[in-house]
């Protein structure tokens, strides 16, 4: 622990290094978060990590908690109180000190045992993506909980998810900056980068990462994964003691991609033989609220649903139960040491004592249905997740090809290509585009025409028009010569009318009918390439039907 | 690409690297060429396409490799079987005991498969392509499968040294080491490593090493058997003396080392001028 002011931080480091320490943890503030000065102190903390091989945590970070060997290398308050550290199988990293620690405590009060919290502050060495990768091998953690505010290595962070997924260790993680001005916000707190959100996102999505948008469902989620239970499909059973409450909580249910449906006739029967003759036996199953006064009531109505072959979770929804909860509690308990399936309780009403006790037992209990249900369909959604990116190879692609294209703009001082150059960038991967040929005037047009066969379309050819159509320099389905140098004529014309002084027409032959869609791709500053596939056409900013993924990709399905 | 002779003024063969390699006429060896000069007859193939060449050998050579390790696996089975099947023991051969025969029918496991995997991987690099994917899996699998095929030979061996001084045996890595081999070359990176003291990092020349380096860093972040606090305060209150409090209320049982040249104690421990000074060895709770 380096527990000195930042100016007295590097000595501190390099004198450990020197004494062969590993790993340091320096807790000061006055880093990259304060500007330029605090951000050269913090290279200079990098360099030394460097240069000696010592690992640092932080700086600007309170440290970390391992419960198994009490190791409490932190200044956080939460630690005040108490003489035992709840250890259990979650590790959570969080970039964010404070708000982390408050985390902490909330994990606490929901009874979710915390194997390590680390904060890793300013990441001048260590960044939460590599403490992440450490967790994936602890034998004490089976779930993984991230506070994020920016990714400091993109491909780290892929290698890290997929490693979390292999070991099937969920990772379920908050990541703020989804806003403009939370992402500035985030750089002048920690000095992260925040990223673009959209391409976060679908990283989440194609390595199985459970991303969610606050502190509630995450601890929501939480709970739920600490049981270690998993849901192999999207089919609830709900019984609640209201009929009211059971209909709210499959509103939710059915809101969120879960399933609540009716149970055929022979299930029902059996369970109409179970409950009173004025409850509900359908799914939602109405048990009314004599479960309070006859306690193997419940029990009895459990036992059914956890023998119900298309039950793949079960949510009882009670209210104000207060006078026999005890019992109520008792059957609940019982009945989840009975299933490996998820039972979850949403007790709405209430002192909220009895909810805590179930808690503790180890049966996540929500006061709210939405919450509930939230939680499910994330778990629901982890269990049905895409498979994770393989990484084809590819032998019939000419990167070169596409260099030189792009080098010869770059020669001619520009930075956007034309249609026909783009053309033959994707012509060296592979991609096949509809014959096309250029041509200066409506004579060559014609010509052009004529050696690719009718029909043709004519569109205006510069490299310094992205939007053909707007300009009138697209013409369709001409379907002979004349037709071809008029076209061109007049999209020439345009293109003098709005000031393009190079443009050229590309003839090419007409495609047929079929579905347009659109594909890019971009270099993302913190993951690199990234594909875009979606709807195409001329109405492609106003629909906005796209998905985002990392490269490369292989056969399947969209995500994100 | 070159060829240089041995004697070529200005090379040297600096050492010969202490390998577990015994495989190799010649052993590996570190050259140093210092202004060697040689003429166009040297060049092997095209000049500046040494690097190519190099890189084209580097998927079927690793065949060989497999294949060699393949032959050198089964005639370890095939010793193994004629042991088994010759030598009694409290009243039976060995192989009809069950252990034994489950050793024999892991071996074959294992021996079918690299089989399977090099038939499949050099058809793929007879039809041109690179393979690269497959050679990778190929060589990690048969390499390991080598392992467990001839430990297992071993096992239903014995003690006897037959197996192991067999000539076939011989080209394995450190093949006179072979009822050790197990557990040394699982412990030997991870330790050598830490012994030297040397860089320990997640970066290997922009690589990411991924399973040794988090295992050594989840070690020695979350389990550290001794922790020094530089800048320390006496007072358990404070943001700096908060984290020794606290290791001593929930129970820290390494070491707790204080450093804070103002003070003989901290918080009723010895405390240290700075880290250099410190010895650890002082501090026990």
């Amino acid at each position: 622990m380096i527990g000195v002011a930042a100016d007295r931080t590097p000595d501190a480091l390099r004198a450990c290094a020197a004494k062969g320490v590993p790993v340091a943890i320096a807790y000061a503030s006055g880093f990259a978060e304060i500007g330029p000065q605090g951000a050269a102190l913090q290279t200079e903390l990098a360099e030394i990590c460097r240069e000696t091989g010592i690992r640092l945590l932080g700086p600007n970070c309170l440290g970390l908690i391992a419960a198994r060997d009490a190791v409490t290398v932190t200044f956080s308050s939460s630690l005040d109180e108490g003489d035992s550290l709840a250890s259990g199988p979650v590790g959570f990293v969080s970039q964010s000190g404070a708000f982390g620690t408050s985390i902490m405590s909330r994990l606490r009060d929901a009874g979710i045992g915390v194997s390590a919290y680390v904060n890793t502050g300013n990441e001048a060495d260590l960044d939460a993506a590599e403490i992440l990768t450490a967790l994936t091998l602890d034998d004490d953690v089976s779930v993984l909980l991230a506070y994020l505010e920016g990714v400091r290595d993109g491909d780290r962070f892929v290698r890290m998810a997929r490693r979390a997924a292999e070991v099937g260790k969920p990772l379920v993680v908050v990541k703020v900056g989804r806003s403009a001005a939370g992402a500035r916000a985030v750089s002048s707190h920690t000095g992260s980068l925040a990223g673009e959100d959209a391409v976060f996102d679908s990283v989440a999505g194609q390595f199985g990462v459970l991303r969610v948008d606050g502190v509630e469902p995450m601890l929501d989620l939480a709970q739920l994964l600490a049981t270690g239970r998993r849901m192999r499909g999207p089919n609830l059973a709900v019984l609640s003691i209201s009929g009211g409450a059971g209909v709210l909580t499959t509103d939710a249910a059915e809101a969120n991609g879960l399933v609540v449906a009716p149970w055929d006739e022979t299930w029902q029967a059996r369970m109409a033989d179970v409950i009173p003759p004025f409850g509900s036996p359908v799914n939602p199953i109405d048990v009314t609220a004599s479960l309070i006064s006859e306690p193997d009531l419940l029990g009895r109505a459990l036992d059914l649903a956890l023998e119900h072959p298309g039950t793949d979770a079960i949510v009882v929804v009670l209210t104000n139960v207060e006078r026999g909860s005890n019992a109520v509690v008792e059957a609940l308990r019982e009945a989840a040491d009975r299933t490996a399936k998820p039972l979850v309780v949403v007790w709405i009403g209430g002192s909220g004592r009895p909810a805590q006790t179930l808690t503790a037992a180890g049966v996540p209990t929500y006061r709210d249905p939405q919450r509930a249900v939230a939680a499910l369909a994330a778990l629901s959604g982890y269990h049905d997740r895409p498979p994770l990116p393989a990484t084809p190879e590819f032998d019939d692609i000419d990167p070169a090809a596409a260099r030189a294209v792009i080098d010869k703009a770059h020669a001619a001082g520009r930075v956007q290509l034309d249609e026909l150059e783009s053309a033959q960038v994707l012509a060296a991967y592979g991609i096949p585009m509809a014959a096309a040929l250029p041509a200066d005037t409506p004579a060559g047009a014609a010509e052009a025409a004529a050696r690719l066969g009718f029909p043709v379309a004519v569109k205006i050819l510069s490299a310094a028009v992205g939007h053909k159509s707007e300009l009138g320099g697209v013409r369709l389905s001409l379907t002979d010569a004349p037709a071809v140098e008029n076209a061109t004529r007049e999209v020439l014309e345009a293109a003098a009318d709005a000031g393009v002084d190079d443009a050229r027409v590309l003839v090419q032959r007409m495609a047929a009918a079929g579905r347009e869609m659109a594909l890019g791709a971009k270099n993302d500053p913190t993951f690199g390439p990234v594909v875009l596939a979606g709807s195409g056409g001329v109405l492609i900013e106003l629909i906005e039907d796209r998905s985002l993924a990392l490269a490369r990709l292989t056969p399947g399905r969209p995500s994100g | 690409m070159f060829l240089v002779d041995f004697d070529t003024p200005g090379l040297k063969e600096a050492r010969v690297i202490d390998s577990l390699d015994e495989g190799y006429f010649g052993g590996h060896s570190e050259l140093v060429f210092t202004d060697v000069e040689i003429g166009d007859e040297a060049v092997l193939g095209e000049v500046d396409l040494g690097l190519r060449y190099a890189q084209v050998r580097l998927g079927p050579a690793r065949m060989t490799h497999c294949m060699r390790w393949l032959g050198v696996a089964q005639r370890s089975q095939e010793i193994a079987i004629e042991r088994a099947t010759r030598r009694e023991i409290f009243g039976s051969k060995l192989a009809e005991l069950g252990m034994v025969q489950q050793l024999i029918a892991d071996n074959e496991i294992d021996l079918e498969a690299s089989r399977a995997l090099l038939y499949r991987t050099c058809a793929e690099l007879d039809s041109g392509a690179t393979a690269t994917r497959s050679t990778s899996i190929t060589k990690t699998f048969v390499s390991e499968a080598l392992g467990r095929v001839v430990d297992r030979a071993v096992q239903i061996c014995g003690a006897l040294r037959h197996l192991v001084r067999h000539p076939a045996v011989q080209v394995l890595p450190g093949a006179s080491a072979l009822p050790r081999l197990r557990r040394t070359v699982r412990s030997a990176p991870l330790g050598d490593r830490a012994a030297r003291g040397g860089p320990v990092r997640g970066h290997d020349g922009g690589r990411y090493s991924m399973s040794g380096d988090a295992r050594l860093l989840l070690d020695r972040l979350l389990r550290p058997r001794s922790i020094a606090l530089i800048g320390a305060s006496d007072n358990p209150v404070k943001l700096t003396g908060r984290p020794i409090e606290y290791l001593k209320r929930f129970g820290y049982q390494g070491r707790i080392i204080p450093v804070n040249p103002a003070r003989e104690t901290v918080q009723g421990l010895p405390a240290f001028r700075d880290i250099a000074a410190s010895t650890g060895r002082s501090i026990s709770r």
